[in-house]
């Protein structure tokens, strides 16, 4: 049984196995992609500016892909200081 | 030889040396689920990164995308995100599932519904959810079928036929244990794939309008509405765009053979890493973006969406490439269509069948019931192709409504400890049939929203609302509910 972490207790499925829920910080990472590519869609769903040839809508979509894994490799570093990547499992 | 006669002869050739090499390496070894979608991982890093990004192109990447490029414009850059929030998703809930999984000895989705509910009817129910949504995935591959061997054969084939084919020869890889051997075939289809769609993406916006600059530029000019949403249709704007990004991202790894390939990783942090990399993969597909725009203003007036890319690739490049690329496109639909088969059978027969109705069933018993399954999803599949007149995009967008509705068992599963079996259940059940009820009435969307969305939420909803009644008293230390929306909250 690990020891209890973070902003929120480690929890067990059925008593039978610890499953520690990421913390709020990673979340918080992994919600700005969601933020900029989904709910957003109504402020750059625009063809002007066109940026390197592309339309916008297909620009700005392009850079958040390129942007999530920046995202999510900050959600990483702040799950692997608080001891939540499981080093070793 | 005729343009036809010479595509169709390489496109013969592409799939007879596949299946060939299926038939021979596949007689020695034992059959593995997983191996074609990590039978290249031996490779160097450009190499994998080829093999990677061929993987992004499945017949619904190929033919689907630039089929609603051209015919809806807009709408389709859905695809572009869910891909990405796909696996920003995953970040989050796939290396917990890993531990669980790797815990229990777990090795299909049903198997963690049976473990963490303790349910068998619920498990059933996931097979049940699993199998149906995999009907109109496959029915997607063999429309893709149909349709490259009709264009290529300059209609002298038609797709009725080459589909009948196809599903034969699927069926026959399944059976002749081929689909670890068809692994080698599909590094060879990844690389041409890349080649093609480069060659397409770029070639045509190039040859036709000098560059992809002036492709955009003539689009933005001609026909201004394209090019946002709702593009060509009257009711895929924003908030069907949000329902649909987060029904797909959501549902991307409750399909049973994600899910279940989840269980292979090496370990918790293997899962995390692929999610961080993931994302970049999906770049190429910007590729099918450019086809599918470009062929627009190429061709405009194409009665089938999903013919446009093939059409323009017949027009522009010299028959032969035209037969690579349908050869390499009719092995992208076939690989895929064999391993969803063999997912399906599997799990009708071990998850399903043997666990409710034939407790004293012998492994060969369920192996043989397997078999039979594998020629009924084979034929219900083809009917359908024959008869079914959907896109592309809106049989995958089907398969994801009903798919997704595993998602809140998965999460509240493993993060909310009070999430009850029975709940979960019956969300599911509400959730499935929303979602079944409202496509075949033709309300899809309802009131702007993706309709499976709208089923996810009654679902999701049911799901923690019964928890709250039906938990059992007295469970300890439960988490605060609010860790349970954290995922997607967002």
């Amino acid at each position: 049984m690990r020891q209890r972490r973070g902003l929120i207790d480690s929890i067990e499925v059925d008593g039978l196995l610890p499953v520690k829920p990421p913390s709020i910080g990673a979340l918080a990472l992994g919600a700005i992609p969601y933020l900029a590519m989904c709910f957003s869609v109504a402020l750059w769903d625009r063809i002007e500016p066109m940026i390197l040839g592309l339309p916008f809508n297909l620009f700005w979509l392009i850079l958040w892909i390129l942007l999530t894994p920046c995202c999510l490799w900050g959600a990483y570093r702040l799950e692997s200081n608080t001891g939540r990547t499981g080093r070793g499992a | 030889m005729t343009p036809a006669a010479t595509a169709l002869t390489v496109i013969i050739a592409i799939v007879a040396v596949g299946t060939a090499v299926g038939f021979l390496a596949g007689s020695r070894q034992r059959m593995d689920l997983e191996q074609w979608a990590v039978g290249g991982r031996g490779f160097g890093t450009a190499l994998v990164f080829l093999l990677m990004a061929g993987e992004v192109y499945t017949t619904f990447a190929f033919l689907g995308v630039s089929g609603w490029a051209y015919s809806r414009g807009g709408p389709i850059l859905y695809v572009l995100a869910y891909l990405s929030l796909a696996y920003a998703a995953s970040f989050f809930f796939l290396p917990q599932l890993w531990e669980v999984g790797h815990e229990h000895r777990m090795q299909t989705q049903p198997d963690f519904f049976n473990t963490r509910y303790g349910n068998k009817y619920l498990a059933g129910f996931v097979c049940v959810v699993g199998i149906l949504a995999f009907i109109p995935y496959l029915q997607l591959q063999l429309d893709g079928v149909g349709i490259i061997v009709s264009v290529a054969s300059f209609g002298h084939i038609g797709r009725v036929p080459a589909m009948a084919v196809a599903t034969a020869l699927v069926i026959a890889f399944v059976f002749a244990n081929g689909v670890r051997a068809v692994a080698w075939v599909s590094v060879v289809k990844d690389v041409l794939m890349v080649i093609a769609a480069v060659a397409i993406g770029v070639g045509i916006p190039l040859a036709h309008f000098g560059s992809i600059g002036a492709m955009f530029t003539a689009l933005a000019h001609a026909r201004p509405h394209h090019l946002t949403m709702p593009g060509d249709t009257v009711n895929l704007g924003h908030s069907w765009y949000i329902s649909t990004v987060l029904l797909t991202a959501l549902g991307f790894y409750m399909w049973p053979h994600t899910f279940g390939a989840t269980f292979t990783a090496k370990s918790a942090d293997t899962v995390r890493r692929n999610a961080i990399v993931m994302p970049l993969y999906t770049l190429t597909l910007a590729l099918m973006f450019f086809a599918g725009f470009a062929v627009v203003l190429i061709t405009p007036h194409l009665q089938n969406g999903d013919l446009a890319l093939l059409t323009v690739v017949r027009r522009i490049f010299p028959p032969w490439f035209l037969g690579v690329i349908g050869g390499a496109g009719a092995l992208t639909a076939m690989v895929p269509a064999a391993v969803l088969i063999l997912t399906a059978a599997t799990l009708f027969a071990k998850n399903l069948y043997r666990p409710l109705f034939a407790p004293a069933m012998t492994d060969d018993g369920v192996a043989r019931l397997a078999r039979g399954m594998v020629f009924l999803l084979g034929a219900t599949s083809l009917a359908l192709a024959i008869y079914g007149s959907s896109t592309l995009v809106s049989l995958l967008l089907t398969g994801y409504a009903v798919v997704t509705q595993c998602f809140p068992g998965v999460v509240l599963g493993l993060y909310w400890r009070r999430a009850s079996g029975r709940a979960v259940f019956i969300g599911m059940i509400a959730g499935v049939l929303v979602a079944v009820s409202l496509m075949s009435a033709h309300l899809d969307p309802l009131f702007g929203l993706n309709a499976g969305f709208l089923a996810l939420c009654i679902n999701f909803t049911v799901a923690v609302v019964g928890s709250f009644l039906f938990a059992p008293q007295g469970t300890p230390g439960f988490p605060k509910p609010r860790i349970v929306a954290a995922p997607f909250s967002e």
